[in-house]
């Protein structure tokens, strides 16, 4: 199979250069300047790389990030649940935006990255910190901003991307845009489904046991109960009313089916011995439905820009987990369904006050209104919350490289008043030949509970406070150009202290977990990356981009009692290290990609024991290799053929206990643009 | 351009970087091999140690009552293997240990001197597909009940064989609750008792010959614990539900039921809002204990609660007790915040500490010979 993708490739080449008639012109090649594209100043941001995109597409966003950037993605396997650790806070401290408009779950505070396509987002920045408070609130780790772009006047354009990948994984990505100079129509579907069907040795069971000399087997197994399928489609339309306005609209809708295997050591299932056949005693599924819709108005003068969002998102989560009964029949042990409606409102004004400041301001609104119940054991909370935030934001030039930022929020929960919210930056940079950028912030910050944790039944405490941040940070950039090469460097070192953090703790016997403000919790770290791209001649083209952070997220919260060893220790599931690097090479029509990922040890506990396999999850080196070869079938038909090569060294490793991982896999994608 | 292009080598090689950890390194590692002549029961407490739900972190923990000297992670040490997820409870019998792992739905039997040339705590057989499985009752060689918290069933199994031999249908098809969740058993006669605690307020009675409910006791809500004292009264002390919980909320009692009339004699009841639970009895089985925050004690002829407790609350929330039924000496487990070794506390009969060791996470239930 191998020989065979790289003898199309090698025929593939020497085609297209006896292709005779194509007129020739000089590579011109333009550099982003990533360290001057800042929308604010004095914080930090990072606009993901449009080849990394691009090389992703058919991937959920969670591998986008866990491959590119510093931010932690805890996945339960593949297709199943990630949330996202950013600068070593917990998954409702990372916001996501899509199109200006939050969607984080308010029940549980949350994004499952795992039910976010790649192929319908077009941008992706991510805003370390402060530079979340631009558009959010209660990011304490930082947020992530999803956007999609209008095409002008570029007449149809189809493009579509079939994957076809082991563990019977099929994917189909379509999009059509049709675009004039006046009007811009999207349209983007996809539909992807896994049966997720991989073999793991299990060490985690033991299959037989010989009692002469207690030599043990371990079954060599299936995954199972591991399924998924998810489609979705996504419609926008946008309208340059005149010179100075831009109207759109986008409407996303998704759905996702998927069965949650059991742990490794689970034997609640009757497997038959070594393989596949196994009658279910035990299952649970989820299902996710959502709709996501926003209309934007954008308004620009020479000095002046308006822009207002009107949002609505519908979602819904059914779960349920049956039990087979002892005569036979299914029962349903546990039916959770929940339904969340939430709408957006948001105004935003920026305008010149004079050639040496600027000023920024916004008006942020949202209601959620939250439906959960479980139907067994007929527990439910029906709730709504109200969020208002005022924001106003000013921006001084000292001098033409030294600029001071000022931005103060007014918060509004339920009509009751919020603490302020603040950031203070300052930034330096000089621009000559090379460009170099020191910047500095300091931040106050809160996070609201979750509805759950305010409501949920049994265990949800309505007395719980505001998770309070503050944090200080500081960030050097520089770039160089030389030898037909760029070179871009930056090192940030962040300090947070977070009051009140909320945990769920199972109280005493009680028999469920209540969530209380226990924890104080010290986070710092150092995130460094360097992006060289450049040619080594006309043919070929070369890109890097490597990040490296060190995060300590420590616990410095009140011990419980005198016997607490968690006091000073890296919270769980938080690598104290991580590392990815990207290479790409293309040769004329052919491009060879690699993606590096390191984690360093995970420790499951609070007080970080090494004695056990179960006590930390080890360091994992994950490398994914990629050949494509790209052919133009006719004068607009574009083919692109690629092979992928997934966790190349067949590593084994887990993102949680005695969740498996798949080893080495191979895809085949296939795409096609006119 | 040279040096670009081997710079270009070098950095593209510096991605392939790959671990050589594997599971395998594990199995073997620190192994035990613990002779079983070695065992001297009279002297040893074994605690299984829950772990957190869906991690998988369950462990064993052996405790020696005369060096003091504490062993963790007994079975994984011996058999290179998890325990599971949430080890609920354990017996010993005829020279085996038998641990019933909950979310994993088996029970673990491990050799405790029955296959002597085999070293303790080895692995020596399973029985699986249970659905949530929690306390296991033994009625003879051949014969051993095992309650379950979804099945609605009581599963019947064959020491001897570890095959399943039955089912006792618990299914209460009158409730709109989930019921019968069983939980802990007592003997009397032939009758097993089982309370029922999630979203239940009975205490079934099985018989044992025909493995069959013959009857059950109506008591308070939540009956969460359950032991028979030497005049055969059954003891049991109900949490009353939770705040907002739809099956109610009431103040908590301790209740005392005669075995052969199966009547309520005498009731306790708490303060609205306590929440007691750990309901067990001494060696001699004339005194109970339990936790309501504080740890209490109480002779079974009493016909009052105590004034002051037997162990002060100590700045943290008791999980586990029981009762050494050799000497009388209270182990109390500490889970401290859940997600880190929890600690034992050891106390003598009268209340004075003997010895404080580390354990897994959540310790939960103690077991002597």
């Amino acid at each position: 199979m191998f020989f065979f993708v790289l003898f199309i490739f090698a025929i593939a080449n020497d085609g297209l250069t006896q292709i005779k008639d194509t007129v020739k012109i000089n590579e011109v090649i333009i550099w982003e300047n990533y360290i001057l594209h800042q929308k604010q100043t004095g914080v930090k941001r990072q606009k993901l790389d449009t080849l990394v995109l691009s090389s992703l597409a058919s991937n959920s966003l969670s591998q986008v990030l866990s491959e590119n950037t510093p931010i932690f993605i805890k996945s339960y396997g593949r297709g199943s649940m990630a949330s996202a650790s950013f600068r070593g806070t917990a998954p409702s401290h990372t916001k996501v935006l899509w199109n200006d408009i939050e969607i984080n779950n308010p029940m549980l505070g949350m994004v499952d990255f795992s039910l976010i396509p790649t192929w319908f987002i077009d941008d992706v920045s991510i805003a370390y910190g402060a530079a979340s408070l631009q558009k959010t609130t209660g990011a304490l780790g930082g947020s992530i901003e999803l956007n999609n772009k209008a095409q002008w006047n570029k007449g149809w354009n189809f493009h579509t991307l079939t994957s076809l990948g082991e563990y019977h994984t099929y994917d189909q990505f379509f999009s059509g845009n049709y675009s004039t100079k006046k009007w811009s129509v999207k349209t983007k579907t996809f539909y992807s489904s896994s049966k997720n069907d991989f073999k793991f040795i299990n060490h985690d069971i033991i299959l037989s046991v010989d009692l002469s000399d207690g030599k043990k087997t371990h079954p060599k197994q299936t995954q199972t109960q591991a399924e998924y399928e998810k489609y979705g489609l996504m419609q926008e339309l946008y309208y340059r009313a005149s010179e100075k306005d831009i109207i759109s609209t986008k409407i996303w809708w998704q759905k996702s089916d998927r069965n949650l295997p059991m742990l490794s050591s689970d034997e609640k299932n009757d497997r038959k011995e070594i393989e596949d056949e196994i009658k279910l005693n035990n299952f649970n599924k989820q299902y996710d439905q959502s709709v996501r819709a926003v209309a934007k108005w954008k308004h620009y003068e020479s000095n002046l820009q308006y822009t207002t969002n009107l949002g609505y998102i519908f979602s819904n989560l059914d779960y349920f987990y049956d039990v087979r009964l002892y005569d036979g029949t299914i029962t349903r042990r546990i039916d959770s369904k929940s339904t969340v409606n939430s709408c957006f409102a948001k105004t935003n004004l920026s305008f010149d006050l004079g050639p040496k400041t600027k000023f920024y301001s916004t008006y942020n609104f949202q209601m959620h209104k939250v439906d959960s119940k479980e139907t067994v054991n007929k527990t439910q909370y029906e709730k709504s919350r109200t969020e208002m935030n005022l924001m106003l934001n000013a921006e001084h030039y000292w001098t033409k490289n030294l600029i001071q930022n000022v931005s103060l929020q007014a918060p509004v929960t339920d009509g009751n008043i919020d603490p302020l919210i603040w950031v203070a930056g300052l930034q330096y940079q000089r621009i000559e030949k090379n460009v170099f950028r020191i910047q500095t912030n300091f931040t106050k910050n809160f996070h609201r509970p979750t509805l759950n944790d305010l409501y949920f039944q049994p265990g949800g405490n309505a007395d719980l406070k505001h998770e309070k941040g503050y944090t200080g940070e500081i960030d050097l950039g520089y770039s160089i150009i030389s030898l037909g090469a760029k070179l871009d460097l930056d090192a940030t070192y962040y300090q947070s202290k977070i009051k009140d953090w909320i945990l769920w703790l199972p109280n005493g016997n009680r028999g469920y977990w209540e969530p209380m403000n226990v924890k104080k919790v010290e986070t710092k770290g150092l995130e460094l990356k360097a992006k060289l791209n450049g040619k080594i001649n006309t043919k070929i083209q070369y890109k890097l981009i490597a990040n490296y952070a060190i995060t300590k997220s420590i616990n410095c919260g009140d011990k419980y009692g005198e016997e607490d060893l968690s006091y000073k220790k890296q919270l769980p599931y938080i690598p104290k290290k991580s590392a990815n690097v990207i290479a790409s090479v293309i040769w004329k029509n052919t491009n060879l990609l690699t993606h590096f990922n390191y984690y360093s040890r995970r420790y499951t506990t609070t007080s970080n024991e090494s004695n056990t396999l179960r006590d930390y999850l080890y360091s994992c080196y994950i490398n994914n290799v990629s050949l494509s070869q790209s052919f133009v079938l006719f004068s607009k038909l574009k083919a692109k053929l690629q092979i992928k090569i997934n966790n190349v060294f067949d590593e084994k490793y887990r993102s949680i206990l005695q969740r498996p991982m798949p080893g080495r896999n191979y895809t085949i994608l296939i795409d096609f643009k006119l | 351009m040279k040096i670009f292009n081997q710079l270009l080598l070098i950095v593209i090689s510096i991605c392939f970087l790959w671990s050589c950890i594997k599971d395998e390194k594990w199995v073997g590692r620190n192994k035990l091999n613990i002779n079983t002549n070695d065992l001297c029961f009279e002297e040893l407490v074994f605690i299984s140690n829950e772990g957190n739900f869906m991690y998988g972190n369950a462990s064993l923990s052996l405790y020696n009552k005369t060096t003091h000297e504490i062993i963790n992670n007994v079975f994984y040490q011996q058999n290179g293997v998890c325990l599971g997820d949430v080890a609920q409870s354990m017996q010993i019998r005829n020279g085996l240990l038998y641990v019933v792992v909950n979310n994993s739905g088996k029970i673990y039997v491990l050799n405790l001197g029955k296959y002597p040339h085999l070293p303790a705590f080895e692995y020596v057989g399973k029985i699986t597909k249970l659905t949530s499985p929690r306390y296991i009752h033994f009625l003879n060689d051949t014969k051993a009940y095992v309650t379950d918290l979804y099945a609605k069933s009581i599963t019947i199994f064959n020491p001897e064989t570890l095959k399943i031999t039955g089912k006792i249908d618990v299914n209460n098809h009158k409730s709109k609750f989930y019921q019968h969740p069983t939980e802990q058993m007592v003997q009397y006669k032939n009758l097993i008792f089982t309370n029922c605690w999630s979203y239940d307020n009975k205490i079934l009675v099985i018989d044992s010959d025909k493995d069959q409910i013959i009857d059950s006791i109506e008591v308070g809500i939540q009956p969460t614990s359950l032991c028979i004292d030497k005049y055969d009264k059954i003891w049991t002390i109900t949490d009353g539900g939770y705040k907002g919980s739809p099956y109610g909320h009431e103040a908590p009692s301790l209740y005392c039921i005669d075995a052969e009339t199966r009547k309520i004699e005498k009731t306790f009841t708490f303060k609205f809002g306590d929440w007691p639970s750990e309901v067990c009895l001494n060696g001699t089985k004339d005194t109970l204990y339990f936790i309501n925050n504080d740890i209490w004690q109480i002779p079974v002829t009493a016909n009052k609660m105590p004034q002051e407790p037997f162990i002060p609350y100590k700045k943290t929330k008791y999980y586990g007790l029981t009762v050494d039924p050799y000497n009388s000496n209270v182990y109390l487990a500490d889970a401290i915040d859940y997600v880190q070794p929890g600690v034992v506390y050891r106390y003598s009969s009268t209340a004075n500490p003997i010895d404080t060791f580390r354990v897994g996470i959540i310790p939960g239930a103690f077991c002597f010979k």
